[in-house]
């Protein structure tokens, strides 16, 4: 092999070493505690922001939207994340919010996650 | 692509070339080859492109359509529900005649009352010029507004008249007004 194969072949090794080291490649995750809930509940969200090492991305701010079926979006929420790069927030479904599925979406540094979940409608039923 | 048919030959000459090439001169030997492979391979790809090009063909490629936010609402279109996103440009890519091309995207009210809004395009914006009438653009926003601090999911239709003539790649530009009242009808 010669010197200038060497030569380019560690050049190539070192500049992915630096990438791999300071560029942070993030993910992002994001859960309901529930697939299904009645209205006026509490929805907990939660999720985790990590780089490409599956280390957490600590005090990065996460944007939470809520969409109910009729493409309505409901006042963003933002949350910091934590020392480990998780993250937590609560969502009241209104009172007068329709019934079908719902989608919450979390981004940060870019990129973004979703989960769906259903909103039962209450009947109240005369007996 | 077609441009690539020309590396072809070249190729082919490099291929020959590292024949003649000693085997004490292999590192030369091994970048003729690349330099080969890579011309034979471009050359085979342009020809098909070549092959593949109809001069009839008939779709409308729709290059870029900015997006223009007037009103007197405090109002932003963006491409995500988190409104991190903003839209300023739409592709609507490459549509038939008879065709119709969809986006969607959403309407963030960051204002402090309800947005109304209005949805048109300028017809002085068009490039070509009177294109225009051979395009239909609607949107699902009609009867609806958004509350203060609310998003709303849109969906923008373009519909190309199957008669399109003489037009093959145009743009224009979308003009969505805000109000705090409804528009009249």
């Amino acid at each position: 092999m010669t010197p200038w194969v060497l030569l380019l072949v560690s050049l190539i090794a070192i500049i992915i070493w630096i990438i791999w080291k300071y560029v942070i490649i993030p993910s992002i995750t994001v859960a309901t505690d529930k697939d299904s809930y009645d209205r006026s509940e509490g929805v907990q969200i939660s999720g985790d922001l990590k780089d490409q090492a599956d280390a957490g991305i600590p005090d990065k701010t996460v944007t939470i939207a809520v969409e109910d079926p009729g493409g309505t979006v409901y006042p963003t929420i933002t949350v910091q994340t934590g020392a480990d790069g998780s993250y937590a927030a609560t969502w009241e479904i209104p009172d007068d919010a329709a019934g079908g599925t719902y989608t919450v979406t979390a981004s940060a540094l870019g990129i973004s996650a979703s989960k769906t979940f259903r909103q039962m409608i209450q009947k109240i039923v005369a007996v | 692509m077609v441009m690539l048919g020309l590396l072809m030959p070249v190729g082919v000459w490099f291929l020959s070339k590292a024949k003649s090439v000693g085997p004490e001169k292999w590192t030369a030997k091994f970048m003729a080859f690349i330099i080969a492979i890579s011309g034979v391979t471009g050359g085979a790809v342009g020809v098909y492109d070549y092959m593949a090009f109809d001069p009839e063909a008939s779709s409308v490629s729709i290059y870029s359509v900015g997006i223009v936010l007037e009103g007197d609402v405090l109002f932003n279109t963006y491409w995500d529900a988190t409104a991190t996103s903003a839209v300023t440009s739409v592709e609507w890519g490459e549509l038939e005649p008879g065709q119709t091309g969809n986006v969607t995207f959403y309407i963030k009210n960051e204002g402090s009352s309800n947005l109304y809004a209005n949805m048109t395009w300028t017809e002085g914006s068009w490039d070509p010029p009177d294109a225009f009438q051979y395009f239909d653009l609607t949107w699902d926003f009609e009867d609806k507004f958004v509350k203060p601090g609310f998003g709303q999911r849109v969906r923008l239709q373009l519909h190309v008249h199957s008669d399109i003539a003489g037009v093959t790649g145009f743009s224009f530009d979308i003009v969505i007004t805000g109000d705090n009242e409804p528009f009249p009808e």
